[in-house]
């Protein structure tokens, strides 16, 4: 039987049952879990390719008072695409376990499906405590996660982390409880037919306290001070989550939340200007950076702003530009994170020197490969989304944005080139780099994706255009929620 | 009766929580928000959520402000705020 | 003393601050005070006649909103992972070796029988009287916590805990799915619940038994939680 509380119920199960399947063998938890990644992730496409209607899982009790999970065709883009990397992140290290064993394997598996099943229940719920819910597990599983090697970096990133979450936190429930005192509920649908019969200012108040909690989370402009500490404090491999599927959850739960609540075009400019400022300011400060996990989490700040700005528009076509955006973006900085990770493992050293002694023609092209698809360049997976949000910003005429975007994208050619000239350097070189077969197949994939992706990029556009229809019509969303009788 | 428990019980929130942010000693500090858990209950109690106050009185006094102390010792005594 | 050395400059300007801010948004909320209006909880209370529980706040809260509560189930569960994480040293030492106070070694052997049987009594009458599986199992953790910083002999096995810990979150997710086969609903109510029952032990299908499995996990996590607080404190 198919139904998409598998993706939150089996994860929790998984971690509740850890200390039984440690009795099994050394690898019993590590398989199990490896195993349960790619049974969600086979549901997830089985799942993708049955939706003709969306489907309304109910718990308990019928919509408008009670919980209800719904899987339509954005949401479940989503689903896909986390399901995918969490299982592409265990297969990467399970490559590597032979050689750099983490000390508590256990409670790192069981942090990764927490973290798993939070983003999918974030994407999926149609409750906004329950969202809520899913906000505080993906929050307290990243603090564990960001300090998960008790350096004093690592715990640093962790505290600092904790700190920014906690205010948010506090944002967000606020938020939350003035919307249920006023309208009496909190099914997203129901607050989506009611929301404008608040007054004018109960909704600005209502909308900044959202903006603030998720803000945080998204990192965008005036809240994403703290982002490169905890990018530099954690492991790639956790950087890897954090920028491809953490983000991305609250990025999709905030625009969510946006296009439900306030579909008119009322803030399109303010978030616009946030987004271009964050956009900017990320790409200028990452020039600088000499520590190769800062650099690349400035870019992927520099990423989200630029995501900020295509989802702002609040039309169908920027939706469309910001999941391929979003889709390039993640596949790029998986491939990227993963490959440092193995990097700074074997050269013990963060700086970004550490390119130039890196000796593996393999490393070498994958990076440059994902870096081109980073910058835009026509034929990798990162083209389509850059120049999709220059066609329709030029058509709605906004060209102030457009030549922010590509102020910003010279910007990241300077640096990325930078960094690729390290790489191809005719210098003395460090010992030569063993990948294993199970790494090199995981990095060859992501990066073959990127190049189908970037050279046929219409295998893709039925899906991502029904995505964003699905994503924009908040009518559609209130009539399947309230249309469902348990 | 029940409105001027309800109202001393509102002062005294209020009275306490100047208090706890004064306060120059962390161990103090989270002492005095005990008290104020405390008239929360009696407040949730006045307002007819028993279910409510004995949470608030179990885990917001009790287990709640005992791991805070015991942060506290790990901090090493008695901080200055 | 002046009263300008006790308080700080900085408290001062924070307190000004944030009294604006709290002003400014009080105004806006005392200018929209919500007038009746009927809200999903109250909804949620009426619809509890159905269920035969005679505490509506526990069908709310294990019922209606069953799939919340597992959330927060694995809040508490990965944050007293995190603290074993956090707390965790090579060298573990047990509590403190020193003899507690006299007066604390005897009222702990009082106290801490009647503190067991009372979270007891709250986590199976969740669905009578007040309370329920979250107050009762952190009132065993606080009677837990009592016996630690009284005794010297006294401490918890963390594989024994970990074994209820364990039981415990699996059946409350393996009961989910049952109902998710039986019901076509996650956290169904599959076993029979009888109107005509309220009031009894034995009533209200599935939500007692969730109710105490929730209380067994919280207990285990809690305890958990204190005693790793309490043994790293000897060698720092």
């Amino acid at each position: 039987m198919m139904s998409s509380i598998y993706f939150i119920a089996l994860p929790l199960l998984f971690g509740f049952s850890v200390p039984i399947l440690s009795k099994f063998g050394k690898n019993g938890v590590a398989y199990t879990s490896l195993i349960l990644q790619l049974s969600l992730f086979l549901l997830s496409i089985t799942l993708v390719l049955d939706l003709t209607t969306p489907i309304v899982e109910v718990i308990a009790i019928s919509p408008p008072l009670g919980i209800a999970l719904v899987s339509d065709n954005v949401s479940m883009f989503f689903v896909t695409i986390f399901t995918f990397f969490t299982l592409v992140l265990s297969i990467y290290y399970m490559g590597q376990r032979e050689n750099k064993k983490y000390a508590n394997e256990n409670k790192f598996f069981i942090l990764l499906n927490m973290l798993l099943a939070s983003a999918i229940g974030l994407v999926l719920s149609s409750d906004i405590f329950n969202i809520y819910v899913f906000f505080e597990i993906a929050g307290i599983s990243s603090y564990i996660l960001s300090s998960y090697e008790k350096t004093a970096n690592a715990l640093e990133a962790g505290l600092k982390y904790l700190l920014t979450g906690a205010m948010a936190s506090i944002f967000l429930v606020f938020g939350i409880f003035l919307i249920y005192l006023h309208l009496g509920t909190l099914n997203l649908a129901l607050i989506s037919q009611n929301f404008y019969t608040l007054s004018i200012e109960l909704q600005l108040l209502i909308a900044t306290l959202l903006f603030v909690g998720f803000g945080f989370k998204v990192e965008v402009f005036p809240f994403n001070l703290w982002v490169s500490d905890i990018y530099e404090g954690s492991t790639p491999l956790v950087n890897a989550l954090f920028s491809s599927i953490v983000s991305k959850a609250y990025l999709f739960v905030f625009f969510h939340l946006l296009y439900l609540f306030i579909p008119h075009h009322n803030f399109t400019d303010f978030l616009l200007s946030v987004g271009v400022i964050s956009m900017i300011l990320a790409e200028i400060v990452a020039i600088k950076q000499t520590n190769i996990k800062r650099v690349f989490a400035y870019s992927s700040l520099g990423q989200l702003g630029l995501l900020f700005i295509a989802f702002s528009m609040q039309t169908s076509d920027a939706i469309i530009a910001g999941l391929y955006i979003l889709l390039a973006h993640s596949i790029a900085k998986m491939v990227i994170f993963l490959s440092l990770d193995s990097i700074i493992n074997k050269y013990k050293s963060e700086d970004i020197s550490v390119l130039e002694k890196m000796n593996s023609p393999f490393m070498k092209w994958i990076l440059l490969i994902s870096m081109l698809s980073l910058l835009g360049i026509p034929l990798f997976a990162g083209f389509v989304g850059k120049f999709l949000i220059l066609k329709t910003f030029g058509i709605a005429g906004y060209f102030g944005i457009i030549s922010a975007i590509i102020l910003a994208s010279l910007i990241e050619a300077i640096y990325y080139f930078k960094l690729i000239g390290l790489m191809f350097k005719n210098t003395e070189k460090g010992d030569y780099m063993e990948i294993s077969i199970l790494q090199k197949s995981v990095l060859l994939l992501l990066t073959i994706s990127i190049l189908f992706i970037g050279v046929y990029p219409f295998i893709l556009s039925d899906w991502i255009n029904l995505a964003s229809e699905t994503m924009i019509n908040s009518h559609t969303y209130q009539n399947i929620i309230l249309g469902v009788q348990l | 009766m029940l409105g001027l428990v309800i109202l001393s019980s509102f002062i005294s929130i209020i009275l306490i929580a100047f208090k706890t942010i004064i306060e120059p000693k962390l161990s103090h500090t989270i002492v005095l928000s005990m008290g104020i858990g405390l008239n929360a209950v009696i407040l949730f109690v006045a307002f007819q959520a028993p279910d409510v106050a004995l949470t608030q009185a179990v885990i917001g006094i009790g287990i709640s402000s005992v791991i805070l102390l015991m942060g506290l010792k790990h901090l090493g005594g008695n901080y200055e705020s | 003393m002046s009263l300008k050395r006790t308080i700080p400059m900085t408290t001062v300007s924070g307190f000004g601050v944030s009294a604006v801010f709290i002003l400014t948004i009080l105004n806006i909320l005392m200018q929209n005070m919500p007038s009746n209006i009927y809200r999903a909880g109250d909804e949620l209370l009426k619809l509890n006649a159905t269920d035969g529980v005679a505490n509506s706040v526990t069908t709310v809260v294990v019922y209606f909103r069953g799939f919340d509560t597992l959330g927060e189930i694995a809040v508490l569960f990965i944050a007293s992972l995190g603290i074993g994480l956090m707390l965790t040293n090579n060298n573990l030492n047990n509590i403190s070796q020193e003899n507690s106070n006299f007066m604390l070694q005897i009222g702990a052997k009082l106290l801490s029988p009647v503190i067991f049987i009372f979270g007891l009594y709250i986590m199976i009458y969740g669905h009578l009287s007040v309370g329920g599986g979250f107050q009762g199992g952190v009132i065993i953790a606080s009677g837990i916590l009592l016996l630690l910083i009284s005794s010297n002999g006294f401490h918890i096995s963390h594989k024994f805990v970990e074994i209820f810990e364990t039981l415990a979150g699996v059946s409350y997710v393996v009961i989910g799915l049952i109902g998710l086969i039986i019901l076509d609903s996650f956290l169904g109510n599959f076993l029979p619940y009888d109107i005509s029952k309220m009031g009894l032990l034995l009533s209200g299908g599935i939500i007692p038994i969730i109710y105490i499995i929730v209380g067994i996990k919280v207990g285990s996590e809690m305890s958990v939680i204190v005693d790793n607080m309490l043994k790293r404190n000897i060698d720092d």
